[in-house]
């Protein structure tokens, strides 16, 4: 195994006893960020000098006995959104270029490097993270590094790009409607939706303040779960979060499944994809003995609602940016931005209150069930540019439709885990294991099982 | 011209939101879709009773 393929536990596991120095992991990756990121496109900021710097603290501070972290010289970057000090927090966008330095890194950042993890730099993403593409007007595309005339999903494609391409084991990322997950499925990579309110998002820019969530990336379930075992902790600069104490998952994420009552998504989400899509759910259902079907009742409903309460609060947001600098837009973003700001409000308090209900009904199955897997994406990874797709004899706009199956989820904030699942000769697709509300224990178990037994897994492309 | 390019001009006037014609397509499109796919939210009954969330418990109300 070369070293840019280790895990962020064997990297930390083997900086703590002393088998490599934090440099020499920091070092690899940057040649490989030099080899690979020409192309791959994935990092718009690498901070080297602050990067070394850290590794060479981390290894006195070793030298010296004392107690490492535990993510100990793992690097790691963040979608451009999060705040990284120094930089300003461009958010894939051009006007953000204008705003003051960030004066720290982000709460989550902040997370990793009390944990002795080492931030690379900035990552790639659509504007404003509107988007499930990863392609943007003014940083160029995310390109898939399972196939680079591809993309790679968004908004995240930064992240998942990174990741998938060995560049670093752990990205962060955020998801509003999909942009985790999307991403994940697309590249062929672990990724963690937490549940609403979960993990601090202070010190990030902001998309739709109702739907936002933050999470990690990795290439296998047992590093995710160390990273979100790092990532909790009280924000008190975050309006959304719920106080909640550390409720760790990383120990007992080699449980297995056995005991778990796990279902699969019908209705709505066994329709609307591709053949390969639902392949990839009945993969995994058949390694987990999960034979039974749940409907998760006016899902499509869900997603219009998602859809309607994203348009108006992030066009609220940006209204300003709109009245001033609509040029300066990508115009795929502009364009729905613009339209947002003419929604009737009260469709958006009608969303909200449909959220509401929605969630209700859903939180209703999980009184008998643990986990209902669904598909991540109805297809793998459209061409770069490739505007309309067609599914099952139906022509489609490729941009909002690559989200269908995780926004009606992520819209009642439940935690998922994405597990990637690889079939030679193809292009990678993901599942969507989701569980209760707070039980991101139980999603990361499924998905460790399902890499255990060789379903899941995210080899880094190209070696 | 349509309900929706009526829609679009006369919001856009009130709101003193200046569209530039080139922009003008794209965002006339996502209005026509965006009222598309909210239909499926404003045609649904909800109880009188029923609230947002203006506490958000992802792990729903007793």
């Amino acid at each position: 195994m070369t070293p840019i393929e280790l895990s962020a536990h064997e990297i930390a596991r083997r900086v703590a006893s002393g088998g490599i120095s934090a440099r020499a992991i920091v070092e690899t990756m940057l040649v490989r960020i030099a080899s690979q990121n020409p192309e791959i496109n994935a990092f718009t900021d690498v901070i080297a000098g602050r990067a070394l710097a850290q590794a060479d603290a981390i290894d006195a501070k070793r030298a010296k006995g004392e107690k490492l972290g535990p993510l100990a010289g793992v690097p790691y970057a963040v979608k451009n959104l999060f705040d990284i000090e120094g930089l300003p927090t461009r958010a894939g966008s051009k006007i953000n270029r204008d705003l003051a330095p960030a004066k720290r890194d982000s709460f989550l950042g902040r997370r990793m490097n009390d944990a002795d993890a080492i931030c690379l730099g900035g990552l790639n993403m659509g504007e404003y993270a509107y988007d499930f593409t990863g392609e943007n007007e003014h940083d160029g595309p995310s390109r898939n590094p399972h196939d680079r005339t591809r993309m790679a999903g968004g908004s995240s494609g930064g992240s998942g790009a990174a990741v998938a391409s060995g560049m670093v084991p752990v990205a962060l990322g955020s998801d509003t409607n999909g942009s985790i997950r999307v991403p994940g499925a697309l590249c062929g990579i672990f990724g963690l939706k937490p549940t609403y309110g979960r993990l601090g998002r202070s010190d990030t820019f902001p998309f739709v303040g109702s739907l936002d969530h933050l999470g990690p990336f990795a290439r296998s379930a047992k590093d995710l779960a160390l990273v979100y075992d790092t990532l909790q902790g009280v924000d008190e600069a975050d309006a959304g979060q719920t106080p909640r104490a550390v409720e760790p998952c990383f120990a007992n994420v080699g449980l297995g499944a056995e005991g778990l009552r796990i279902a699969v998504g019908g209705g709505y989400f066994a329709q609307g994809g591709e053949a390969v899509a639902f392949d990839a759910v009945a993969r995994a259902a058949k390694a987990l003995n999960a034979t039974r079907e749940v409907i998760v009742p006016e899902a499509q409903r869900a997603r219009a609602a998602a859809y309607t309460i994203t348009t108006i609060e992030g066009a609220q947001l940006h209204e300003k940016r709109l009245r001033t600098r609509a040029g300066d837009f990508d115009p795929a973003t502009r364009d729905r931005l613009l339209a947002g700001l003419m929604v009737p409000a009260a469709w958006y308090v009608k969303a909200q209150r449909f959220r509401r209900w929605y969630a209700d009904q859903v939180l209703k199955l999980f009184a008998d069930i643990d986990v209902i897997l669904l598909p991540a994406t109805p297809c793998a990874a459209p061409k770069l540019g490739q505007v309309t797709m067609t599914i099952g004899g139906q022509e489609m706009l490729v941009r909002p439709n690559l989200g269908i199956y995780t926004q009606p989820i992520s819209f009642i904030g439940l935690p998922v885990a994405l597990a990637p699942i690889h079939t030679k000769g193809a292009m990678p697709l993901g599942v969507q294991i989701v569980a209760a509300p707070w039980r991101e224990d139980v999603a990361l178990r499924v998905a460790y099982e399902l890499e255990r037994q060789g379903i899941a897994a995210a080899p880094v492309a190209g070696l | 011209m349509d309900d929706i390019d009526a829609y679009l001009d006369q919001t856009a006037a009130i709101l003193g939101l200046k569209i530039d014609p080139a922009y003008r397509p794209g965002v006339r499109g996502n209005l026509e879709r965006t009222f598309a796919i909210a239909k499926a939210v404003t045609e649904f009954d909800l109880p009188d009773d029923l609230e947002a969330a203006p506490v958000w418990r992802p792990e729903g109300l007793k």
